[in-house]
C-alpha cells in the first residue's frame, strides 16, 4: 500500500531527522531516554509531507511547561488525505468509532449478564442480594466499585481497545468518527510483508527481530534455568537455618538495585575499554578490544541476570516441599545423582518449573530497558520496534499491531506451558 | 578423594560463581563512581575522587525524576492496595463457577509484558477522555495514566499476597462477631483488617517499589515527563557520565542499611518467639509433673 507509513521503513540504520518537525526540534533534554533511537531509529516520515498535517493536537499532549513532548515527531506519519488508498483492505466503509466499539462490548457483556441470569438457577439479583447481605452496604459497594472499575477500565477495556485499535488507520483526531475511519487489515500486512511495492516479498526486517526476539527468549530463560537449579535445589535441600537465611539475603540484595542500574553494569563491564575486554587484551587472549555490546553478549548475560529471582523462588518453592527421604530412598536404591533429579526431584518440582520459566521468558520478550541499555547498534528488541512507532514513527495503530502481535505469542507460550507441563494458570502466576 | 568429596567442591565453585556473577557487577560499578576517569570505568584506574557525588546532586532531572517517582508511587499504593484488598476478597466469594474466569482475568496483568500495558493504557484513555467529554488533560496527564497503567498489573501482585494470607483466615471469627451484634462495617474494619495488616504493610512496600524502578510501562505512559528510572535509562544508554555510577553507590548503600536492619529486626523476632516457645514447652512439662504429682 502506498502509506506514506512505510516510505522510509526499510532501512533501520538510517538516522532520520525529519526536517519538518512540527513542534520546535531543539535539543529536548526531557526527549533524550525516549527518543534515543540513535543509529537505528524507524522514522517512518514521509520528507515531502507538509507539515500542517502535522499538527496533532490529541496526540502529541503539550504539557504545561511548554516543552515540545516526545511523541511531537508525527512528521508526515498522519495520513495524508491522499493516504488511504482504495486497495487497502477494508472491512467496513462507514466509519465506526470509539463510542460504538465502546457501547457494543458494554451490550455484549449485559447480554451475556441476562442469559446468565436466566439460565442459572440463583438469579442474579438473589444473589446480589445475598452479596449484600454478606457484606453489608458500604464494604459491597467498595468491593464491587474497585474489582469492577479496574476488570473493566484497567484491564478489559484497554486490552480490547488496543486490538480494535490495530485494525485502524493513523488518523488526525479530526479524521476519527469521519468517512476515512475505517478499520483495515494494513498494520498486520505491514509486519507480514512489509510496505506495499517494496523490494522484498516478506517484511524480514521486523519479522526478523520477531523472531530472534523469541528464540532469544527462549535461550536465556534455559540458560536462567540451567544457572539457577542447583543453586535452589541446594537451598532446598542441602542448607537450613541460618545458611540458608544468608543465601536468601545474598541473592535478594542485588535486586533491590533498580534494574536500569543492573543493565547498565554490564554495560561498564563489557564495554571497548571495560574490564572484560582490558582483562583479554592484557592476558593476550584477544589482539584488540571485541565488541561485547554489538555481538548482544552483554545484552543476554544481563537479560539473564535480571530475572534470576524470579527463576529461583519458584523453583526454591517446589524443591522445597519435597521430602529428603524420597531422594535418600532413590539413592539407596542405587539411583545415579544424574536419576535423582531427572526421575525425582524434577517432576516434582514441576510446577515451579513451569512458573519460573514462563515468568521469565514473558519479562524476556517483553523487556525494553535491557534491550535499550545494551543491544548493540545494529540489532533490535520487538519491543523497541514497538515503542518507536508509539514514539519516534507516531504511528499508534500500527504500534498497537505489534503489540498484540506480541501479546499473542505470549499467550500462546504460556498455554504451551500449561499443556506441557499439566499446570494451572494458578500455579504459573504464584510466585 | 572420594566423589562425595568432590561433589562437594564443584558445588562450593558454583555458588562462588553464582554469587560472584551476582555482586561482580555491582561492585565494579560501584568503583567505577570513585574514579577520576570522565568515563565510567574502572580501568585504567585514574584515581580516586568523589567529584561525580556531587555532579549527582546537581542533575535537576534526575531530582525531579525522583520527586515524580515518589509521587507515582504514592498515587500507586492509593489506587492499588485497595484494588487488590477488594480482589481479593471477592475471589474468596464468587461462586465456584465463575472463580476460575475471574482468577484468570484478575491474574493476568501479571503475564502480560509491560510494554503492552503501556500501550493500550495510553490509546485506552486518550479516547475514552474524549469519548465522556472530559478535558483533554484530565485523562491524557502523564501522572495519571501512569497511576492507572503501573496500577493495572502492581493491584494483581498484591492481590497475590491478599489471596495467601486470607487462605488462612479464620471465618468463625467473622460469624463469631457478627452473632455477637456487630455491623459488618465493623467486621471488616475491627477483624479483617487487623487480621490482614502484616499483608496491607507488605504490599505497600511491594506497590510503592515495583512503581518506583518501573520503566516499561511508564516509559509510555510517562510521555514527555519522566521518572527517576526514565531519566536513568537516558543516562544509561548514553553512560558517559559516571554520575550514574555514583547514584548506584547510593542506592545499594541505601539497601544494605536496610537488608542489615530487616535482618537484625527478624533475628530479634525470632529469638523471642523462640524464647515463647521454651516458656510455654517448660510450663507444659511443670503441669505434667504437677498433673502427674496430683494424681499420684
Amino acid at each position: 500500500m502506498s502509506d506514506p507509513t512505510g516510505s522510509s521503513i526499510g532501512m533501520l540504520a538510517q538516522v532520520q531527522i525529519t526536517p519538518s518537525l512540527p513542534t520546535p526540534s531543539k535539543p529536548e533534554p526531557q526527549a533524550a531516554p525516549a527518543t534515543s533511537t540513535g543509529g537505528f531509529s524507524i522514522n517512518p516520515s514521509l520528507p515531502g509531507s507538509t507539515p500542517t498535517q502535522q499538527v496533532n493536537p490529541t496526540r502529541t499532549p503539550q504539557l504545561p511547561g511548554g516543552s515540545p513532548s516526545i511523541t511531537p515527531s508525527l512528521p508526515g506519519t498522519t495520513t495524508a488525505p491522499t493516504a488511504t488508498p482504495p486497495e487497502t483492505p477494508v472491512v467496513e466503509e462507514s466509519g465506526i468509532g470509539f463510542s460504538e466499539v465502546f457501547i457494543a462490548i458494554i451490550a455484549v457483556a449485559l447480554i451475556m449478564l441476562f442469559v446468565r441470569r436466566r439460565s442459572g438457577r440463583l438469579s442474579a439479583d438473589m444473589r446480589l442480594t445475598k452479596f449484600v447481605r454478606r457484606n453489608g452496604v458500604a464494604i459491597s459497594i467498595y468491593l464491587l466499585t474497585f474489582t469492577t472499575g479496574w476488570i473493566i477500565f484497567m484491564i478489559a477495556l484497554p486490552q480490547l481497545y488496543m486490538f480494535d485499535f490495530s485494525f485502524r488507520h493513523n488518523l488526525l483526531p479530526m479524521e476519527i468518527g469521519g468517512p476515512k475511519d475505517v478499520y483495515t487489515l494494513k498494520n498486520y500486512n505491514y509486519l507480514l510483508f512489509g510496505r506495499e511495492g517494496g523490494d522484498e516479498l516478506l517484511n524480514w526486517l521486523h519479522l526478523e527481530v520477531f523472531f530472534k526476539t523469541i528464540i532469544a527468549s527462549v535461550i536465556v530463560t534455559v540458560l536462567n534455568f540451567l544457572l539457577c537449579y542447583p543453586l535452589a535445589f541446594f537451598m532446598a535441600q542441602m542448607v537450613k537455618g541460618r545458611g540458608q537465611r544468608l543465601l536468601f539475603l545474598c541473592l535478594l540484595l542485588p535486586f533491590w538495585v533498580n534494574e536500569i542500574l543492573r543493565a547498565f553494569a554490564f554495560k561498564l563491564i563489557f564495554a571497548e575499554l571495560g574490564l572484560v575486554n582490558t582483562l583479554l587484551v592484557g592476558l593476550g587472549i584477544l589482539d584488540q578490544p571485541y565488541d561485547f555490546l554489538g555481538a548482544n553478549v552483554a545484552l543476554y548475560t544481563g537479560l539473564t541476570y535480571a530475572y534470576i529471582l524470579l527463576m529461583i523462588f519458584p523453583l526454591y518453592n517446589a524443591i522445597e516441599s519435597l521430602d529428603h527421604n524420597q531422594i535418600e530412598a532413590a539413592r539407596d536404591m542405587g539411583a545415579s545423582w544424574l536419576k535423582i533429579h531427572l526421575r525425582v526431584v524434577m517432576p516434582h518440582a514441576k510446577p515451579g518449573i513451569a512458573s519460573g520459566c514462563t515468568m521469565v521468558f514473558m519479562l524476556t520478550a517483553g523487556a525494553l530497558a535491557a534491550p535499550n541499555i545494551l543491544g548493540g547498534p545494529s540489532s533490535l528488541w520487538f519491543t523497541q520496534i514497538i515503542y518507536q512507532w508509539y514514539n519516534t514513527g507516531g504511528n499508534w495503530p500500527q504500534g498497537a499491531a505489534y503489540a498484540f502481535v506480541l501479546l499473542l505469542s505470549c499467550i500462546i507460550f504460556v498455554r504451551i506451558m500449561m499443556r506441557v507441563f499439566k499446570v494451572s494458570l494458578g500455579d504459573i502466576a504464584q510466585r | 578423594m572420594t566423589s562425595n568429596q568432590i561433589r562437594a567442591w564443584v558445588m562450593r565453585g558454583y555458588i562462588a560463581l553464582f554469587f560472584l556473577y551476582l555482586f561482580g557487577p555491582l561492585l565494579i560499578m560501584s568503583a567505577s563512581a570513585f574514579n577520576q576517569s570522565s568515563y565510567p570505568t574502572i580501568t585504567p584506574w585514574e584515581g580516586f575522587t568523589v567529584e561525580w557525588f556531587h555532579e549527582l546532586a546537581q542533575n535537576d532531572r534526575l531530582v525531579s525524576g525522583f520527586v515524580n517517582s515518589v509521587w507515582i508511587g504514592l498515587g500507586v499504593v492509593a489506587l492499588s492496595v485497595p484494588t487488590a484488598l477488594a480482589g481479593a476478597i471477592m475471589l474468596m466469594q464468587v461462586s465456584d463457577r465463575v472463580r476460575p474466569w475471574y482468577y484468570t482475568i484478575v491474574v493476568s496483568p501479571v503475564l502480560v509484558p509491560g510494554v503492552i500495558i503501556g500501550i493500550s493504557t495510553v490509546i485506552f484513555w486518550e479516547r475514552f477522555g474524549s469519548l465522556v467529554g472530559l478535558e483533554y488533560e484530565t485523562t491524557n496527564n502523564p501522572f495519571f495514566l501512569t497511576i492507572v497503567g503501573q496500577s493495572t498489573f502492581i493491584s494483581a501482585y498484591c492481590m497475590l499476597v491478599f489471596i495467601a494470607r486470607l487462605q488462612r483466615f479464620d471465618k468463625t471469627q467473622e460469624e463469631a462477631a457478627l452473632d455477637l451484634g456487630a455491623t459488618h462495617t465493623q467486621v471488616f474494619w475491627k477483624i479483617l483488617i487487623p487480621f490482614l495488616r502484616p499483608a496491607i504493610l507488605s504490599s505497600i512496600v511491594l506497590a510503592f517499589l515495583t512503581s518506583f524502578e518501573n520503566y516499561n510501562t511508564t516509559v509510555f505512559t510517562m510521555v514527555a515527563r519522566g521518572t527517576l528510572t526514565t531519566e536513568l535509562a537516558g543516562l544509561a544508554r548514553f553512560g558517559v557520565n559516571p554520575s550514574i555510577s555514583a547514584l548506584a553507590v547510593v542506592i545499594m548503600g541505601l539497601t544494605l542499611i536496610f537488608a542489615v536492619i530487616y535482618e537484625i529486626k527478624k533475628r530479634r523476632e525470632e529469638a523471642v518467639v523462640e524464647a515463647s516457645v521454651k516458656r510455654a514447652a517448660m510450663k507444659r512439662r511443670q503441669d505434667t509433673a504437677a498433673a502427674a504429682h496430683g494424681a499420684a
